[in-house]
Formats: C-alpha cells, structure tokens, sequence
C-alpha cells in the first residue's frame, strides 16, 4: 500500500469515528497534533521564516503533489467527486438548519441555502460566494467549517 | 446568510456564474433593496469583487467585503503566481486550467473576468485574507495595496484553502474570529 492510499485510509477511518465512543478520543489526537505542528512552525520561525511552511500546509501540498496526477480533472464529475471527499474527511460535530431555496428570475432557476440569524438584530444580508476555480462546489464543506462561528453569533 | 449555488464551468461559461450573482443579489425578494455584505472565497472572491465593480446599485447596498485568498487576476502576472507555481496544493497550472474552463473566448484582460484589472472604483470597506504561500499572493496584496480602505491578512505557513482545516489548523482560527470581528464592525 502507498503512502497516498495509507494516509486515505487514515482519514477515512477518523470520519467513521463520528458519533461514536472513539470520537473523544480522535478529537484529542487532533488536538495534540495540531498543538505539535504549531510549535515546530513557531520554533522553525525563529530561524528561516521566508522558507517555512506550517507542517500542515507541507503535508497537505506534498500528500496532493501535482494535481493534475492526483485527479483526472477532465473527468469533470469525478474531479468533483474526488474534490469533495478530500475537503469532506474533516470532523463536523456541530448540526444547525439549514432550509434550501430556489427563486426563478427571468425564467432560469437559481438555488441557494439559507441560514437564519437567532439572536442577531443586523439588517444586514450576508452573502457567501464558494472557491472552487469556478468549477468545483464547495459550499457544503465550507458551510460545515464556518458553522461553529457563525452559531456563536447566533446565525443557525 | 445566504450561500448562492452559481452555475458552475466548464458547462457554464463566462459571464454565466457572475450574471447569476448579480441578478440573485438584484432581484430575489430576500435581498433586493436589503444592506449586504459579501463574503467570497477564492472564485467566489472573483465574483464577488467584480459584482460590485460591475454593478453600482448593489456597490451602494454593500457595507463590507471579505475576500478569502481571492482569485482576482485570470492573466495570472501575479508574482506569487511563478513563484509558488507548485509544490503548494494549488498550483499554476491548476489556475490555467481553471481560468480555460471559466472563459470562452473572453478576454482574460476583462476587467470584468480579472476585476483586479478594474480601474478605481470606491468600494467598501473589505478585509483580504490569505496564506504566505499561496500562488494568488499577489492578487491579494496587489488589491489591498490599491484600496486604502482594506486591511490585509497574509497568514504564516498557510498555503490556498487553509480556512477549510477545520480542528486542526489555528491558524484557520484566527481568521475566522478576524473575519467575525470585520463583519462585526461594518453590518450595523
């Protein structure tokens, strides 16, 4: 087995852990880990800042390499598959509602997610416009990730 | 918060994904008139910048923008373009293709297509994050660079798509209480 499908498997095996008994216990390990990675990036900082990258941005770009080997991007569907199930790997412990819209002007359907605020008295509309390099979705993802803030400002 | 579905390429050409931003922000009953504030992250950076540039009743609606490590420059002159052009999850090469499949026959000169491009327009005030060695550096600092209204973010160590790594990377923390903390001051 290669690295690329060890590592695969790793992070397949933690999302699995999701609402189980281990789930405290992953999470622990990330914290550790994640404490470890600041540290050797802050202590590689006192040397030779222009030439060092976070241990995880070294991980990540080295696990993806070039990424026209990784993914067979003219496979469209599959490219954005693939995409998805590596930003999808990451825990997501925190649930919200979410209610999903389509409003239609002139006559072409566009669809969008809506997230009602609770306790904000803003007026004021947010709108979120995914990445993606126009081709990939990443809305679900990114919704996941920045659902803890916004529920602690009490956008659910 | 509202998370726009906008048509993606390779099947949806240049201007599709931008007209449909527009039009959603114009017209859907939820937002037309409303005060807004646009987050865009990467393309979605693009599309939100050009939007407001393009477009100037949304630009008077618009309180704040916040572009996360934004696509902003298709010509890719950027020198953060060559000098991180692989070895950091999003490579050049990547960009090119991305731009190929956006674009048509359009012009990459376009401000509307590169709104990094555009001649001054006043905007907002906005907030740019990105990482150190992202390839679309430059595209962040260049834009900060022109508005005296932004503030910029370069994070350490971070490479393109940080603030998805979430639980295990900090530094994808911090900004996100930053961008808390800007959209805290301009919604009102």
């Amino acid at each position: 087995m290669g690295k690329r499908q060890l590592v695969d498997r790793l992070v397949k095996s933690m999302r699995k852990m999701e609402g189980t008994s281990l789930e405290p216990i992953r999470n622990g390990v990330i914290a550790i880990v994640r404490s470890m990675m600041d540290a050797i990036f802050r202590f590689q900082d006192l040397t030779h800042r222009e030439e060092v990258l976070h241990p995880l941005s070294a991980v990540i770009s080295k696990q993806v390499g070039d990424p026209f080997k990784r993914w067979n991007i003219e496979d469209i569907a599959g490219f954005r598959s693939e995409f998805g199930s590596m930003l999808d790997y990451l825990p997501r412990n925190v649930s919200a509602q979410v209610s999903n819209h389509e409003t239609i002007i002139e006559s072409q359907s566009v669809a969008y997610r809506l997230f009602t605020p609770t306790t904000l008295k803003s007026k004021t509309r947010i709108v979120y416009l995914h990445g993606g390099g126009f081709v990939l979705e990443t809305t679900p993802q990114t919704i996941r990730n920045v659902r803890p803030s916004l529920k602690r400002q009490g956008v659910t | 918060m509202i998370a726009v579905k906008y048509p993606l390429s390779p099947e949806a050409k240049f201007p599709a994904a931008l007209e449909t931003v527009r039009m959603v922000l114009s017209r859907d009953d939820r937002l037309a008139g409303e005060d807004l504030l646009l987050v865009g992250e990467s393309a979605g950076g693009n599309l939100a910048l050009s939007t407001l540039q393009e477009d100037e009743e949304i630009r008077r609606r618009t309180r704040g923008l916040v572009m996360i490590y934004p696509f902003l420059d298709l010509t890719l002159s950027g020198e953060s373009a060559e000098k991180y052009k692989d070895g950091y999850l999003l490579t050049r090469g990547l960009l090119d293709w991305f731009a190929k499949c956006y674009l048509e026959t359009a012009d990459r000169t376009d401000p509307k297509v590169s709104p990094l491009l555009c001649s001054s327009v006043e905007l907002p005030p906005s907030l740019v994050i990105v990482g150190e060695f992202d390839p679309l550096r430059s595209d962040a600092v260049r834009f900060a660079e022109s508005h005296e209204n932004s503030l910029l973010h370069v994070y350490p160590g971070m490479i393109h798509g940080f603030l998805q790594l979430r639980s295990i990377c900090s530094a994808r923390d911090r900004a996100l209480k930053e961008i808390s903390a800007f959209v805290n001051s301009v919604k009102g």
